[in-house]
């Protein structure tokens, strides 16, 4: 990256940040919508997102809209739902080839700026409402979506044992709300919370890549300007530092692998000095093939195929993952505690300390080579409130020690352990 | 004999050098100024269907899985594993086993020059040991089970067993725990002296590096070798298998897999892909109405998509997602190219599909990563260089591609995969 990031507030709650970087071939625009979870509303959310795509004031339907981003150079259009924290975050972003690539001398990005304001600030209504028929077919596809998250059943168990470490807290709170949630939504209340949001979430701008900024931040500051704003900032919730007993969970699926994870509380680390060392801590135990959970329990046992650890420091939860024979169960479990245990024990060699460094400060590095890592990081940081530079988190990185490190081990506590056991295809169900 | 080409895109402002070293190894390079992150790969041309060889007017069968097998122990050196040697350079490394070739990779931002060492030295250096091999079968064994209960990696093997009758495209990459029981140290050693040789590979790198270092490790490591084994080839029909295949999985809604085989050709294949991106558009792309039609009619969601299968000696062009009425969509779709090839492609709907086309492919270039791919695809299928994608575009036809319609999508040599819920019909 050239320039560092650029952002203004283009209206209440409403910002626009620019990063400039002239190496790219295109440009991307993406508008953040960031709302706190809230029980009964996430459906209505996703729904509206989902219909955005239907249609404008100058697309009548998709294949029109389509088209548009057919003549922008195949433009790619995304919508993304996501959880940060006890947020949710609807994301529209479009991403286009740089004006120099046209053909004929028109301006993609000043196209690409006018659409995706389009969309997302004048959707296509009936009646002061998102239209019936296609009103149906997304709602459709939003319980298909949630019935479908069984389908891979690593991610499956992840979420199965999250939602158990955060019952009763917005964070665990289902992506995409429940079934029975998504068919009690109207067309018209589906358009109600997404004027709602409109008015009343944070939301991020990013424009990204080789090309002028300047049209698209002119497009969006006029539509925010005829939005009557009134930003909402509920106060965070009290989430928990540790374990008080571990919960075991078993379910059956008929299928080949069994997956095991292990929940644990982080502790919550408070500052930046220590979530950083969590973090590296994280990365020490299962975060890359140097890790211990690769090289020590993967390698060595040679009985999963994959085991790695991942943290969010939102939440306080950390997961350690694995895809395994029922009969390695124990094995497995086993070793796993054993390497947190030691790492707790502050046994840690400055080589692995100093090779699980370098692996972040290549990684950070290379964030500035692609415009998704750059925002992606940017926008991550300015949703944590204190957004640096991949420089600057380098440098912090580099000042972890290792008994930081085996503190943050030392603050695990194992919470749940969800078990999801393959019962074999076409075997019934021979336990609860 | 040493050779040294460069080529040009005045249009994106970047240029490849491909320098073929005496000993047989091609060498491509891409240098992206602004840019801090070095990619390289080593890419083999033996993957999974490289189930025998010839020698000697012999042809000597391998288990199935024996290359993504070989793919796992290459890590293994005298030293201990290559992975950590990585580690310590702060390169991310991996490793991939395709259909027809196998690619060893890392990324980094510093240490290139150690890390690109690290990458010939292990796959210069056999090393396989029978315990090792051994402890790893256990590893591939989990990754078949993950595999099999993903949906979205079955519909395609059914598929692929639909489609074809005897080409190897129709076996797992990874083999079955019953084939790679037969895979010792020993096998893969013979592997490994049949398949890797220079001749049989190439280097791509892209990104922030050096090209003279790039040369100089390239035939240290690589300084002679000898010829590659002649991979055996399988005579496959032009029909299908079968039009229809089914499995239940415990999923939720039933998910399908449609793909119309075409035949596949080396020399013809990158150019046959690429023009059958743009059909795969034309047929059932989202500006069509046949996708507002099936959308509207609840038969497909957003789920719904195409892409082109292509490897050494095959192709085929497939359309995927969730639909409750699978066999309905596959009507629509084979209903379609029929109309198509009897009507003729619109001019305007062709154009349209065509710049959309050539915007998303720019992309490419602006990744390291995606640039070493295309440069490990240009060699093998010897694509003279990685911006003939651009050209073909801007030279593609309505002619030529209903031409390609007509000669390679034939309904009748198309086939439909489903995964249903477990216990719903």
């Amino acid at each position: 990256m050239t320039e560092p990031l650029q952002r203004r507030a283009i209206a209440e709650g409403v910002w626009f940040s620019r990063i400039h970087d002239p190496k790219f071939y295109h440009n991307s625009i993406s508008v953040t919508i960031i709302t706190p979870l809230c029980e009964g509303k996430t459906s209505a959310a996703v729904l509206a997102a989902y219909l955005l795509r239907m249609g404008s004031r100058r697309c009548r339907d998709m294949t029109e809209l389509e088209c548009r981003l057919a003549d922008l150079y195949g433009a790619v259009l995304d919508t993304d739902v996501s959880r940060h924290g006890e947020n949710m975050l609807l994301t529209f972003s479009i991403t286009g080839a740089d004006d120099r690539f046209a053909l004929e001398g028109e301006s993609i990005s000043r196209g690409c700026a006018e659409l995706l304001g389009e969309i997302l600030l004048e959707p296509k209504t009936e009646d002061g409402a998102f239209p019936e028929e296609a009103f149906r077919l997304e709602q459709q596809y939003l319980i298909d979506t949630i019935e479908a998250e069984i389908n891979d059943k690593r991610s499956y168990a992840a979420q199965r044992c999250t939602a158990r470490m955060g019952k009763g807290f917005r964070f665990a709170l289902p992506r995409y709300g429940t079934v029975q949630e998504a068919l009690a939504v109207t067309p018209q209340a589906a358009y109600d919370r997404y004027r709602e949001l409109i008015a009343t979430a944070r939301i991020e701008i990013f424009f990204s890549g080789c090309g002028s900024p300047d049209y698209a931040e002119e497009v969006f500051t006029r539509l925010f300007g005829g939005v009557k704003r009134a930003p909402l900032c509920p106060a965070p919730q009290q989430l928990p530092r540790r374990a008080a007993a571990v919960t075991e969970l078993r379910e059956q699926l008929p299928m080949s692998q069994s997956k095991l994870v292990l929940g644990y509380r982080t502790g919550l680390p408070q500052g930046r000095r220590a979530r950083t060392a969590a973090r590296v801590m994280t990365a020490l135990l299962g975060g890359s093939t140097g890790s211990r959970l690769f090289t020590n329990v993967r390698e060595k046992l040679g009985c999963c195929y994959y085991c790695g650890a991942r943290i969010n420091l939102l939440t306080g939860i950390l997961l350690v993952e694995c895809g395994l024979e029922e009969a390695n169960r124990e094995r497995l479990q086993a070793a796993i505690s054993a390497e947190i245990a030691d790492l707790a024990a502050g046994h840690i060699t400055p080589e692995e300390l100093s090779h699980i460094k370098l692996a972040f400060k290549s990684s950070l590095a290379s964030i500035g080579d692609s415009l998704a890592r750059t925002e992606g990081w940017y926008l991550s940081g300015l949703l944590m409130g204190d957004a640096v530079t991949p420089q600057q988190d380098q440098e912090e990185i580099d000042a972890v020690t290792a008994e930081e490190v085996a503190a943050a081990a030392a603050a695990l506590s194992l919470d749940t352990v969800f078990f999801l056991q393959a019962a074999g295809k076409g075997e019934d169900d021979d336990e609860n | 004999m040493k050779t040294d080409v460069i080529h040009c895109s005045a249009l994106l402002g970047q240029s490849t050098r491909t320098v073929t070293l005496p000993g047989g190894l091609t060498v491509q390079m891409c240098r992206m100024p602004g840019f801090v992150t070095a990619y390289a790969m080593l890419t083999v041309g033996v993957g999974s269907i490289d189930t025998g060889y010839r020698m000697r007017g012999r042809e000597v069968p391998l288990p199935a899985g024996v290359a993504h097998y070989l793919e796992h122990k290459m890590f293994d050196c005298p030293y201990g594993d290559a992975m950590q040697r990585f580690d310590a350079l702060g390169a991310a490394a991996n490793a991939f086993t395709a259909f027809d070739k196998t690619a060893y990779y890392f990324s980094c931002t510093e240490n290139f020059p150690q890390a690109l060492e690290v990458l010939l030295d292990f796959v210069a250096t056999p090393y396989f040991t029978a315990g090792s091999v051994r402890r790893e079968r256990g590893i591939i064994a989990e990754e078949l089970r993950m595999y099999r209960d993903s949906p979205e990696w079955m519909v395609t093997a059914n598929l692929l067993q639909a489609m074809y009758h005897r080409h190897p495209v129709r076996v797992d990459i990874a083999g079955t725990e019953e084939s790679i029981a037969e895979i010792d140290a020993a096998l893969l050693r013979r592997c490994y002296e049949r398949f890797y040789c220079p001749g049989n590979m190439v280097l791509s790198v892209a990104g922030c590096f050096e090209e003279e270092t790039v040369l100089e490790l390239a035939e240290r490591y690589f300084p002679t070798g000898k010829k590659a084994a002649e991979p055996l080839t399988a005579e496959e029909p032009k029909t299908v298998k079968t039009h229809y295949c089914e499995q239940e999985m415990p999923i939720a809604t039933p998910i399908f897999q449609v793909g119309f085989k075409a035949e596949g050709g080396e020399k013809e294949n990158m150019r046959h892909r690429l023009l059958d991106e743009l059909l795969l558009d034309l047929i059932c792309g989202e500006t069509t109405d046949l996708y507002r039609s099936l959308y509207e009619a609840g038969e497909i969601n957003a789920t719904f998509g195409s892409e082109v299968m292509a490897g050494r000696d095959f192709i085929c062009a497939m359309f995927d997602g969730e639909s409750r009425r699978p066999q309905a969509v596959y009507d629509a779709l084979c209903e379609r190219v029929t109309a198509l090839q009897r009507d003729g492609i619109p001019q305007g709907d062709f154009t349209r599909c065509r710049r959309a086309n050539y915007g998303r492919t720019i992309g490419l270039y602006g990744r390291a990563e995606s640039i070493a791919g295309l440069m490990a695809a240009a060699h093998f299928s010897g694509m003279k260089d990685i911006y003939y994608p651009l050209e073909i575009l801007r030279s593609a036809t309505v002619e030529e591609l209903e031409q390609r319609l007509r000669e390679d999508y034939d309904p009748a040599n198309s086939a439909l995969s489903v995964i249903r819920p477990q216990g719903v019909q």
